[in-house]
């Protein structure tokens, strides 16, 4: 069985070949599972949890959080780029309108929560398309707040 | 002796306070929220009470909510922690006014220290050395921004009610204030229902080091050394260390009886902190009062451990009318000792809060290590509270030592389920700067991209997270559907 983790932009592909070894890169590991999420290969400690649609590792100090590929999430050309709130906040300022041009990083929204601000940048340059929310609203976390039309 | 105190706190430092209580034969009643039902520091108490919704103005910031409590359980005293309403008159008034004790010092004190004009003038009195700076008269976004501007930039802007860094703002030039000072004055009416503004010079790489101070109300007022508190993020302690590096003998001397007479001059009691700015190293280095917390604060524990007291049970005794249990000279620093701050939040994105469910959370233990903590594997954290799970503090015989303690558990020390800085704070520990102690409140903006960035993926984190798959797959119960059982859940409790 072969299953797709991504993390950042890149996608690896992890053969499971019988239980405890798995194939990275043509190399073999033998993989340990002990109880509690604590896995054991060669003499390095892991701890992993995993969600429907992602595994969380962590490895001496460091947390990595990989995603598991399903099929059909491919990325297109010329898209909308769309952002929404970490958390639920309250929109204290909008600062773009629909047709703006954009560029990567620049602030386009200001939330507060937690009695802090928190400004909303533009993951990629392009044009505004529309806005789904107001000033004063309390907005959700993962529901958009604003397109932008990617070229 | 006080017989029981209510905890008007949640989290760690609620858990660390039931725990003296628990040593000191003290009953301890937990305060809840909505949103805190099966918060650790419910579980922990003897016992529990609900005070309101989730929302803290309706649940941990209402006063008459926790004396309402405080009477339907008998409790004799009311322990503020730190956050919260610790440093508000209103609940120590309160308290006074309904003859319960008040874990801290009296309320015209805390009144008299919250004004950061009050405490200047005061400090100014009292020989204590100030940073120059003034609350505007006129308040208007002009009115400040001319008082910044005869002050020299850059010049800080902040909530002259408040603390925590919320409300401030780094203002370099005229142009810049245009828009910070605005936006300052929107987080100080957020966050303090006061919108006023202060304005100082800023000290340029300052150190932020702050004096551990305690009276008693038979007039002994003793310090505890220092902290050096220098490595902040959006003006939130991340680190804390005692000694520190940049204090000589003699200063750590000055700096001492400075805060031993700022004190006095307060009329202070209980336990309570004087931050300083210090400019400089060495002999020559000077320091300047910044504020004084009239609480607990949250890195009292590198004290506890360079100075082997347990403030907390200092803390209990001293409201209960006992003597301090220790004089001046009974106190000495010993070795080194380091706290770590672990927060559900995300470095990589501003530092910005998380929620979610601690999947695996497993704490680190060994000679050296403690870890006062807030949560427990399978808790999910909210966002409504300040986003603080635990503190790792490390103790060593030297600074080396205790850095390398404290970095072995935090590489031993698995969060799972929610983003947080674990990573963070062990690169910052590895980072050369940190290694050589050469601290001051910009390390971090300066250094963060090496703090963030991306680690490279080793082939047997795939491996593992494979592993994870099969598990679920063959329907062993998965870790996101733990299935622990909780004993408490299963007890029928009073005071719920």
């Amino acid at each position: 069985m072969t299953l797709t983790l991504v993390h950042g932009e890149r996608e690896y592909k992890v053969d499971i070949l019988t239980d405890g070894l798995i194939r990275v890169d043509d190399r073999t590991y033998v993989v340990r599972s002990e109880r509690d999420g604590i896995v054991r290969i060669g003499g390095l400690t892991l701890w992993v949890a995993a969600t429907p649609d992602a595994r969380w590792v962590f490895l001496n100090g460091r947390v990595f959080e990989l995603s598991v590929l399903r099929p059909r999430a491919r990325r297109r050309v010329g898209h909308d780029s769309s952002l929404s709130a970490p958390m639920p906040a309250t929109v204290r300022r909008i600062a773009v309108a629909v047709g703006d041009v954009v560029k990567a990083g620049d602030v386009v929204i200001v939330l507060e929560a937690m009695k802090m601000e928190l400004p909303i940048r533009a993951a990629e340059t392009g044009t505004v398309r529309a806005i789904h929310c107001v000033e004063g609203e309390l907005v959700q976390p993962a529901v958009p707040l604003l397109e932008v039309a990617v070229p | 002796m006080i017989q029981r105190v209510l905890i008007a706190n949640r989290g760690e430092i609620a858990v660390r306070i039931e725990r003296a209580c628990r040593e000191m034969g003290i009953e301890s009643v937990a305060v809840y929220s909505d949103a805190d039902v099966n918060a650790l520091h419910v579980r922990m108490a003897d016992r529990a009470v609900r005070i309101g919704p989730a929302p803290a103005i309706e649940s941990y910031l209402s006063v008459p909510a926790l004396l309402e409590a405080a009477r339907h359980t008998n409790a004799d005293a009311i322990h503020p922690g730190y956050g919260f309403l610790s440093e508000r008159r209103e609940l120590a008034r309160a308290c006074e006014a309904a003859g319960i004790v008040f874990v801290g010092p009296p309320a015209d004190v805390i009144e008299r220290m919250g004004s950061k004009i009050g405490a200047r003038e005061l400090m100014r009195a009292a020989g204590v050395p100030i940073v120059p700076g003034e609350t505007p008269r006129d308040q208007s976004d002009a009115g400040v921004l001319a008082a910044a501007h005869s002050i020299g930039f850059p010049a800080l802007v902040k909530a002259s009610a408040g603390g925590g860094g919320k409300g401030m703002r780094t203002v370099r030039s005229e142009a810049e204030g245009r828009d910070l000072v605005p936006a300052a004055r929107r987080e100080a009416v957020a966050a303090f229902g006061d919108g006023t503004l202060y304005v100082e010079r800023l000290i340029q790489r300052p150190r932020h080091v702050e004096i551990q101070v305690f009276a008693d109300s038979h007039g002994n007022v003793v310090h505890l050394f220092e902290r050096e508190c220098s490595l902040q993020r959006r003006h939130q302690k991340v680190i804390e260390e005692s000694p520190s590096m940049a204090i000589t003998p003699a200063l750590r001397a000055s700096m001492g009886e400075a805060a031993v007479a700022a004190a006095r001059a307060a009329g202070y009691r209980n336990a309570g902190t004087i931050e300083f700015l210090v400019e400089g190293s060495g002999d020559h280095a000077r320091f300047y009062f910044l504020e004084m917390n009239t609480r607990l604060q949250v890195e009292h524990p590198v004290t506890e451990l360079v100075t082997d007291v347990d403030l907390v049970r200092a803390q209990l005794l001293v409201a209960s009318g006992e003597r301090l249990p220790w004089a001046q000279a009974d106190l000495a620093q010993r070795g080194h000792a380091i706290e770590c701050r672990v927060y559900a939040e995300d470095p990589d994105a501003g530092f910005l809060p998380q929620a979610g469910p601690l999947l695996v959370y497993r704490e680190p233990s060994g000679p050296g290590i403690r870890v006062d903590s807030g949560v427990a594997e399978g808790d999910v954290v909210g966002v409504n509270y300040d986003p603080l799970l635990a503190k790792l503090i490390a103790f060593g015989e030297n600074r080396e030592a205790a850095t390398a303690r404290a970095l072995a558990a935090l590489r031993a020390y698995p969060i799972l389920g929610i983003r947080n800085n674990i990573p963070f704070l062990a690169r910052l520990l590895e980072h050369p700067t940190f290694q050589a102690a050469q601290v001051h409140t910009h390390l971090i903006d300066e250094i963060l991209p090496e703090l963030t960035q991306a680690a490279d993926v080793p082939a047997e984190v795939f491996a593992a997270a494979a592993i994870a798959t099969q598990t679920n797959q063959r329907s062993t119960p998965s870790t996101d559907a733990r299935s622990t059982v909780d004993p408490w859940d299963t007890i029928e409790r009073w005071g719920r």
